[in-house]
């Protein structure tokens, strides 16, 4: 069983015509970071569309594993540390350079960082950090994928361990 | 018909806390109900070291902190004893006196809490951060919520 | 760009902040705030007391009147702010599924809550409820501590 009551639509609105002209920032500077999934991709544009909104600035941000000797991902194993950096530093541009995209055609002032370090959510918590951010925006779900996941695992992790306001995008 | 058997009665010393002691202890008699009373102090903070011009000495707060808590529930122990209700005494340091109240309740696994209101039902000041409000909405056993009569000698209306 | 803002309440300080943000997202974006209480009825919560006991009732209007003055309050907020309000009271002995509910119902695009209740022992990182929302919602969630 349900209530439900409601305000005067009209009269607010006659108000709130009087607070547009005092309005402050609610958030000021975004953390958006990526994984270069899909569900990644469409948080960004949300992202850059909510920061156009709000007048803030986009901090966009990618964690690079680091190198190892013994991996199971063939590509590594085939690299010197420095072929690795180098392959994982580019790929790690390209994906913030989507961001950087996506932040110049909502018109939103944006900077992009790149850290390496095999506890994504740590290294984002750092960033917001690091950067004065006062929101992260994230996508619930991420690359790793694993069949049955009710909410990424680092997606978890941020929102447990931050203590900045945490909008999670489907 | 159900008989509650242990209640849980947070007390802070006050007068409002003193008139639901009371309502308990008559309750408790009535019921042949046991009583766990308890008593959350609140640590201070902890003060840069370096900026403090006059050292605070933090044990010196600590036991005064221990000795308010202590006076608070031997009240209502003497009142239970008095009145012949077996009686249980606890005191904490917590910085939430809720999250003490609902972790008592689970881990003595009390029945009922009977806990006194500051505040006035109906005020839109609401969200100030009641410690009554924090333990109805989340206690998972009935809270009797008991407020003192008004000056004029007036039962608030439920 | 969230103009249907959904935030639940459960009555306590731990909804200010969100009910703050979601006032201040609903003003800049001259959009509705949905403010939904959505609480556990109590007689389920001690089954084996009947109905009819006065200690009962006493404790269900308690809770009521909680849950009333948690809403009235957004109301009142979001009158000072000049935001549209609708506020809504729905008992489901799962809340998390009453918000959901909720969202899909009043067709909001964004929900603004807590990270946490209380549960005394039953304490996690994240509140049991926040991440059952979390979980099923199909519409962004704006967790706040």
């Amino acid at each position: 069983m349900n209530e439900v009551q409601g305000t005067n639509a009209s009269q607010a609105s006659q108000a709130s015509e009087a607070s547009q002209t005092s309005r402050r920032n609610i958030f000021e500077r975004i953390l958006v970071p990526t994984d270069g999934s899909e569900a990644s991709q469409r948080a960004i544009l949300a992202g850059a569309d909510f920061a156009r909104e709000l007048g803030a600035e986009i901090v966009g941000f990618i964690a690079t594993p680091e190198f190892r000797v013994l991996s199971a991902n063939p590509d590594v194993l085939a690299d010197t540390p420095e072929q690795y950096a180098v392959g994982s530093s580019e790929r790690a541009e390209r994906l913030l350079a989507d961001i950087g995209q996506a932040a110049r055609a909502a018109g939103v002032p944006c900077r992009l960082e790149h850290a390496v370090s095999d506890n994504p959510h740590e290294a984002i918590i750092d960033a917001a950090g690091r950067f004065n951010c006062d929101l992260i925006l994230m996508a619930s779900h991420g690359r790793h994928g694993i069949a049955g996941l009710l909410l990424g695992s680092e997606t978890q992790k941020v929102l447990v361990h931050s203590k900045l306001p945490v909008l999670v995008h489907r | 018909m159900y008989s509650y058997k242990r209640i849980l009665v947070p007390t802070d010393g006050s007068d409002v806390s003193a008139f639901a002691e009371q309502a308990a202890v008559d309750f408790a008699r009535a019921h042949g109900s046991e009583i766990v009373t308890l008593s959350v102090a609140k640590p201070y903070p902890a003060y840069a070291a370096a900026e403090a011009s006059m050292a605070v000495d933090p044990g010196l707060d600590d036991q005064a902190l221990r000795d308010w808590a202590e006076r608070n529930v031997r009240r209502v122990a003497a009142a239970a004893a008095a009145a012949g209700v077996p009686c249980t005494t606890l005191t904490v340091f917590s910085h939430s006196a809720s999250d003490a109240i609902l972790d008592a309740v689970t881990e003595q696994q009390c029945d009922l809490i009977f806990m006194g209101s500051h505040g006035r039902r109906g005020l839109s000041r609401l969200l100030a951060g009641s410690e009554t409000q924090n333990v109805l909405a989340y206690a998972q056993v009935p809270v009797m919520v008991m407020r003192p009569p008004d000056k004029s000698g007036h039962r608030p209306r439920p | 760009m969230y103009r249907r803002i959904l935030v639940p309440t459960d009555g306590t300080e731990l909804a200010s902040r969100a009910i703050d943000l979601a006032l201040g997202l609903a003003t800049l974006a001259r959009g509705t705030l949905i403010a939904v209480h959505a609480g556990a009825p109590p007689f389920l919560l001690a089954p084996e007391v009947g109905f009819g006991a006065p200690l009962q009732d006493a404790w269900v209007r308690e809770r009521e009147q909680l849950a009333h003055d948690g809403l009235s309050y957004v109301r009142r907020c979001a009158g000072e702010a000049g935001v549209a309000c609708q506020t809504i009271l729905v008992r489901n002995d799962a809340p998390w599924q009453a918000i959901i509910d909720t969202a899909r119902d009043q067709a909001c695009d964004l929900i603004v809550m807590a990270s946490h209740g209380r549960g005394g022992l039953a304490r996690r990182l994240i509140g049991s409820e926040t991440a059952k929302v979390l979980t099923h919602s199909a519409i962004p969630v704006l967790v706040v501590r």
